[in-house]
């Protein structure tokens, strides 16, 4: 089921009545709630692939309690290593099969031995990625004994399975939801009503923003050969705001559907276009994802532990996992390695946490040189973002060359004013708002009743009246 | 919580009434001044899809005015005939698109298709009658519901526009002949074509074709140029094509330039003449006229 859709307002309110009237009572059969309406969530789109969810959840839920029991090193690494090699085996299987399989032709035949190997007709689960990540990262919480295993499992599987960040995150670590499904949920009125204005947010982004851009970006990739320099330039700067209006958009209606039950996800995006360097952005874009590579896998290699080398060496490795964990495409894995080698001067330099903190607090415009760093970033990550996009690399390079030809100076024949005109307001937004959770964070600026609802009914108006095309979130297909 | 899901339900009805109030206010207002007429000199009307939209220039063909426009099935025909017929009474001629495509069950989903509804619903809602948006709620709730309220800035946008975004001769200038005809060839090799009549269509075909009858407007059918690829793969469909045409339109006269052989060069892609074919047979019609009977539905050489 997609957020932007109409079975999701009927789907919404439904399980709302249902959480705080009728299972309001026992903890457990909240909980119980909670594991049903997200497996019919999940089923909405394929039922089949619930038997997926149900087996990791099994399989951890069991781990985890195994885990618990046993003292004998020995056993419990084995234990980690049958969660490991299972989620990831799943994962390998569904995702990557056909990449690895295809990659293997073309090594063969760029050495000159032709060999035949079948593709198989595979399905991506949605939200594999995600899911498979949040089990695995309870199994190591539990293995490092960070983490005491529940022996809940209408708990665990509610944690795995939860519906509004199921199938694109955040991601999130067993330490921090876990516990939640552990103790009675109190409605918070502020909470409530904060989540809602947040899911209207994530609304506006994904409709409004995300789907607008899409159409123009779709027109630029597949007729690149058509356009001028300037508006391919044009074309990446509405992808980078429709990735993130799309993605964000998702994580913000995700937050804020969780808040309505109670629940307290991790933040995923923290304005991430007014980074001033590549250290600042990937603090704030993706959150959940970075950081869990951070935590279960740069951290476990050493870190910047064992010199700059070691951290070099580190740094390239959790950014190409980081974009192949993106998707079975060599363009996903050019993208980490692009990102990973931004990051460089400023590991070099020992500046990758230089800057802190939002951009500048104190004053309503940023000053010149935060501009100017906050305009360069953006543009090296617009160059980043082609790859991200581009079917192949082959695809990427001739946008690119085109992109930096003579014509991008001239002016662009075809540009979108009303979409442009979204964005400039989506911006101002963001920025006026940047020391907030989201943009739609209004409850201190003590605006009376109508105000309040006549902000929020022009939100709306905008999604139902310009909203684009009605398309996926992206990063289903991750 | 009580006071949460107040709030949630006030504000649910509050906009929903807002938005209702705002789609019947913007629809009075575009039926009201949206300028609909056409020049007296006009005395023929052009409807259809991309077919005829392409194909007759009403710059040549001076007596009329060609607001036939791609992806337009008939249900929409039907809205902008009984629009511009009823604020133009010197219109006395009209001129429909009449092909088999055009009334297989293929056209369906130009009716109920999302994204069909989602191109073209906005910009007739202003002429739709209750039954009418019924008849397509029928067809595909979701997303007459979701794209309802666009209607409201495109009311107000057509306002100025007027009749300019919903039709006019537009000159192909692609030239996928080649590669239609490859296509085709594989096409018919895995699917070949069907052919099945649609409901929806034959209905709003039949009600504009009534329309007419009742406002003394002459109705002419017009099947334009195709290709001789496209054509002779379509050969088992005339009858149907003719037995709709003498069962319930027999008062139209049908003119059927599909069997007409055209070079190569004159063709945009196998259903489409291009600007030089659209310039040929515009010219063509302009010297024949669309009054002279023609012996079309007589029984093809296969």
């Amino acid at each position: 089921m997609l957020f932007n859709s109409i079975e999701f307002a009927f789907f919404l309110p439904l399980v709302f009545i249902l959480y705080w009237f009728v299972f309001n009572k026992k903890l457990r059969t909240q909980n119980f709630l909670i594991l049903v309406v997200s497996y019919f969530f999940y089923g909405w789109w394929d039922w089949r692939f619930l038997s997926l969810i149900l087996f990791s959840s099994m399989l951890d839920f069991l781990i985890g309690v195994e885990l618990a029991k046993s003292e004998n090193e020995k056993k419990r690494k084995a234990l980690l290593i049958t969660s490991l090699v299972v989620n990831l085996g799943f994962l390998g299987f569904f995702k990557y099969y056909n990449f690895f399989t295809q990659s293997f032709v073309d090594a063969f035949t760029f050495f000159g031995y032709q060999i035949e190997a079948s593709r198989l007709n595979i399905i991506l689960p949605v939200g594999i990625s995600f899911y498979t990540f949040q089990t695995l990262s309870y199994s190591i919480d539990v293995y490092k004994r960070k983490l005491v295993p529940t022996s809940d499992w209408v708990s665990f599987s509610a944690f795995v399975s939860f519906f509004p960040q199921l199938v694109a995150g955040p991601i999130e670590r067993a330490t921090n939801l876990l516990p939640q499904f552990h103790k009675k949920r109190i409605f918070s009125y502020s909470k409530a009503a904060d989540g809602m204005r947040q899911i209207l947010w994530g609304l506006f982004k994904k409709i409004v923003i995300a789907d607008n851009c899409a159409v123009f970006v779709n027109e630029i990739f597949d007729n690149i050969e058509l356009y001028n320099g300037s508006e391919l330039f044009i074309g990446g700067v509405f992808f980078a705001f429709q990735i993130y209006c799309d993605f964000s958009g998702y994580s913000d209606i995700a937050i804020g559907t969780a808040r309505l039950f109670g629940f307290d996800l991790m933040k995923n995006f923290a304005f991430p276009y007014f980074s001033r360097d590549f250290g600042e952005f990937w603090r704030r874009w993706h959150i959940s994802l970075s950081t869990w590579f951070k935590d279960y896998l740069y951290i476990p290699l050493g870190g910047s532990r064992n010199g700059l080398l070691m951290s070099i060496r580190n740094t390239f490795i959790i950014f190409l996992v980081s974009g192949f964990w993106h998707g079975a495409n060599w363009t996903f894995i050019v993208w980490g390695g692009l990102n990973a080698l931004y990051f460089m001067p400023l590991l070099l330099l020992n500046k990758n946490k230089k800057s802190q903190g939002i951009v500048s607090p104190n004053s309503f415009l940023p000053s010149l040189k935060d501009t100017f760093q906050i305009l360069t970033t953006f543009i090296f990550t617009v160059i980043a973002w082609i790859f991200f996009r581009a079917e192949s690399l082959s695809q990427a390079m001739l946008y690119l060359k085109k992109m930096f030809s003579k014509t991008l100076v001239s002016l662009p024949e075809k540009t979108p004013l009303l979409t442009l005109s979204f964005l400039v307001f989506f911006v101002v937004c963001e920025w006026v708002q940047r020391n907030r959770e989201h943009a739609l964070q209004i409850e201190d600026y003590q605006f009376n009743k109508p105000l309040r609802w006549l902000i929020y009914f022009s939100l709306l108006f905008l999604i139902v009246s310009f909203g684009g095309f009605q398309q996926k979130f992206i990063y289903f297909n991750f | 919580m009580r006071q949460f899901t107040k709030n949630i339900l006030a504000f649910g009805l509050l906009s929903l009434l807002v938005l209702l109030v705002s789609i019947f206010v913007s629809k009075l207002l575009c039926s009201s001044l949206i300028n609909t007429s056409i020049s007296k000199e006009k005395n023929v009307l052009i409807l259809g899809t991309s077919q005829l939209e392409g194909a007759l220039n009403d710059k040549i063909i001076t007596q009329s005015k060609n607001m036939a426009q791609s992806g337009t099935c008939y249900f929409y025909t039907y809205q902008k005939a009984k629009t511009i017929l009823n604020s133009n009474p010197h219109i006395d001629t009209l001129v429909l698109g009449f092909s088999y495509i055009d009334i297989s069950e293929n056209r369906d989903n130009w009716f109920y298709g999302d994204k069909n509804i989602q191109a073209k619903m906005r910009n007739y809602f202003f002429m739709f009658g209750l039954t009418d948006y019924l008849d397509l709620l029928n067809g595909n709730t979701k997303a007459v519901l979701v794209n309802t309220p666009r209607v409201i800035i495109n009311n107000l946008k057509l306002i100025f526009t007027g009749l300019n975004s919903l039709g006019g001769f537009k000159p192909l200038k692609r030239d996928r002949l080649l590669k239609a005809k490859a296509n085709h060839e594989m096409e018919m090799a895995t699917y070949p074509y069907k052919f099945n009549l649609s409901e929806n269509e034959i209905k709003y075909l039949v009600k504009t074709y009534d329309l007419c009858q009742l406002k003394n407007v002459k109705v002419i059918l017009l099947f334009t140029p195709i290709h001789p690829v496209l054509k002779s793969s379509q050969l088992g469909f005339h009858e149907g094509l003719c037995e709709t045409y003498q069962q319930q339109l027999s008062n139209a006269t049908f003119i059927d330039h599909s069997r007409y052989a055209l070079a190569d060069s004159l063709f945009s892609d196998l259903g489409h003449l291009n600007y030089k074919g659209a310039k040929a047979y515009s010219e063509y019609i302009n010297t024949i006229g669309f009054s002279e009977p023609y012996k079309s539905c007589t029984p093809l050489i296969k």
